[in-house]
């Protein structure tokens, strides 16, 4: 018996493998798929979260939570620096808001009392008073013309939060599910419209909004912003004094005013 | 190039107020629904505020003059330090411009207004009004979410000179001169080199801080709080979520 040499054994190998491929390539093929439907931009899916988490919020006649914002503050190397704060809120609708932020950074209270608006930092004892317009969304945009106050977690407190969220979307879609943002499932949704880009995870089981980041696509800085919320509680029971200050009242008084405004002048 | 850029940007300060977003998703826009914004690119400029709005072209000549002009046909050019522009309504003016050793931008007007910038802080001068901010890279609509709030530069206790943010120390504020010249469309400014240097130093007047010196006196005149500390003047207020100071005259 001989023994088959090294190139008679490839030989051997190949023969069938040719033939295989050969009978492959005679096969029929099967008819082009046609092109999968275009997807939409804006997924009802991601909209009916939107809508669910909103319609829970705007429901609420009065609600608290705890909201750690997290952002990026360029230092002036240019290196983007993290800054937090802690935001104690509790508001009641239509016109109430207390925002206890004890820190990062110099502790300050900031109340609505239905008719005016007061902020207090305890460590210099003073205060800023101000009348205040009938709602909340009309005395949040007042701080914010005023004196650039601005409350990242506006978008959960305002009476429509659909239509915060929504309006002008160009992009809207389900990302999936988290098991570790906010110690509990949460289904992430990613929006954005011309300006913003946003990724909100809400409890799966509360509806109840545990985390928003955003980013700003048009931004030198590419600065990103996020805000995780906690200690959810929805129609707490409130009283009015609970949204003023005594001792803050009692404090010599400054003004609100924009960092960025011009300064005032020789009284 | 980067000086044309200077001027451009200044020039959009001039004729923007930037009002960022009240919320995260209103990026772009004011509560009131009023836009703003400026825009450019591919040699064409855009910029707007509360409906009013301006666009153009911009560019730089083959013998290296940068050049920018208005819809309405106003003109500006800038080359070699020296800038001059033309409003639509024929009304001249120019300067010089450049950077100081500090990195300071600036330019400067033949009616002696000022504008300077420096680390994202700006400052301008106009017949004895002053106007200062940061962000003077917000030609674009990004629409900043907000302003850094005033923990900024308060993080680490006592302030942090590196950190940025509100810290108006080391930014460029222009003063002393009168006539801020906007005399085109395309709003160039003008600036003053040597105050913008000496701005530079340390309280100068308009910069806001986020916390005060050592040693400051409280007192109240007219009914407002005033600190008194080592003969500059702080004035208190409640401003992008936490009170800062800001440098003033004497009261």
């Amino acid at each position: 018996m001989t023994v088959p040499s090294i190139r008679h054994l490839a030989i051997l190998l190949v023969i069938p493998l040719l033939a295989l491929t050969s009978a492959q390539a005679q096969q029929p093929q099967p008819p082009a798929q046609p092109p999968p439907p275009e997807h939409p931009a804006i997924e009802p899916a991601a909209l009916e979260m939107l809508k669910a988490t909103s319609q829970r919020l705007a429901s609420a006649r009065s609600m608290s939570f705890t909201a750690v914002t997290i952002y990026e503050s360029p230092a002036r190397n240019g290196q983007p620096l993290y800054y937090a704060t802690l935001s104690q809120v509790a508001m009641q609708r239509p016109d109430k808001l207390r925002v206890i932020t004890p820190g990062d950074g110099p502790a300050s209270d900031f109340y609505l009392d239905g008719k005016r608006m007061i902020a207090y930092t305890p460590a210099a004892n003073l205060v800023a008073v101000a009348d205040a317009p009938p709602t909340i969304e009309a005395a949040i945009k007042e701080a914010y013309d005023k004196a650039a106050i601005y409350f990242p977690f506006t978008e959960v407190i305002v009476s429509d939060p659909y239509k915060n969220l929504s309006d002008g979307l160009t992009s809207a879609f389900v990302v999936g599910q988290s098991h570790v943002i906010g110690d509990t499932i949460t289904d992430i949704v990613a929006i954005s419209n011309a300006n913003v880009q946003a990724e909100i995870w809400i409890g799966i089981n509360d509806g109840l909004p545990r985390m928003i980041r955003a980013v700003y696509p048009k931004d030198p800085t590419q600065a990103r912003y996020e805000i995780q919320f906690s200690n959810w509680r929805l129609n707490p029971p409130m009283k009015d004094a609970d949204f003023t200050s005594a001792l803050a009242l009692k404090a010599p008084r400054m003004d609100f005013a924009r960092p960025d405004a011009p300064p005032p002048g020789k009284p | 190039m980067r000086k044309n850029s200077v001027v451009l940007a200044a020039a959009a300060v001039a004729l923007v107020q930037i009002q960022p977003a009240g919320a995260w998703m209103r990026g772009g826009e004011t509560y009131g629904g009023g836009r703003w914004g400026a825009e450019a690119g591919g040699g064409h400029w855009a910029a707007g505020a509360n409906g009013h709005y301006g666009s153009g072209t911009y560019g730089t000549t083959s013998s290296g003059t940068h050049y920018a002009t208005s819809s309405r046909g106003g003109t500006a050019e800038a080359s070699n330090g020296s800038w001059s522009a033309t409003s639509a309504s024929g009304h001249t003016n120019s300067g010089s411009y450049g950077t100081t050793a500090y990195g300071t931008h600036y330019a400067t007007g033949s009616y002696g207004g000022a504008v300077a910038t420096n680390n994202g802080h700006w400052g301008a001068e106009s017949n004895g009004q002053y106007a200062y901010g940061n962000h003077y890279t917000g030609t674009a609509t990004y629409g900043g979410a907000y302003h850094p709030p005033a923990v900024v530069n308060q993080y680490y206790g006592t302030g942090c000179y590196n950190c940025g943010g509100w810290n108006g120390g080391g930014a460029a504020v222009a003063a002393g001169a009168a006539g801020l010249a906007v005399g085109t469309a395309v709003g160039v400014a003008a600036a003053n080199t040597a105050n913008a240097n000496a701005a530079a130093a340390a309280y100068a007047y308009g910069d806001v801080y986020a916390a005060l010196p050592a040693g400051c006196s409280y007192s109240t005149y007219y009914g407002k709080a005033y600190y008194n500390c080592s003969g500059y003047w702080f004035s208190p207020a409640y401003g992008a979520n936490g009170v800062y100071y800001r440098v003033v005259p004497p009261p």
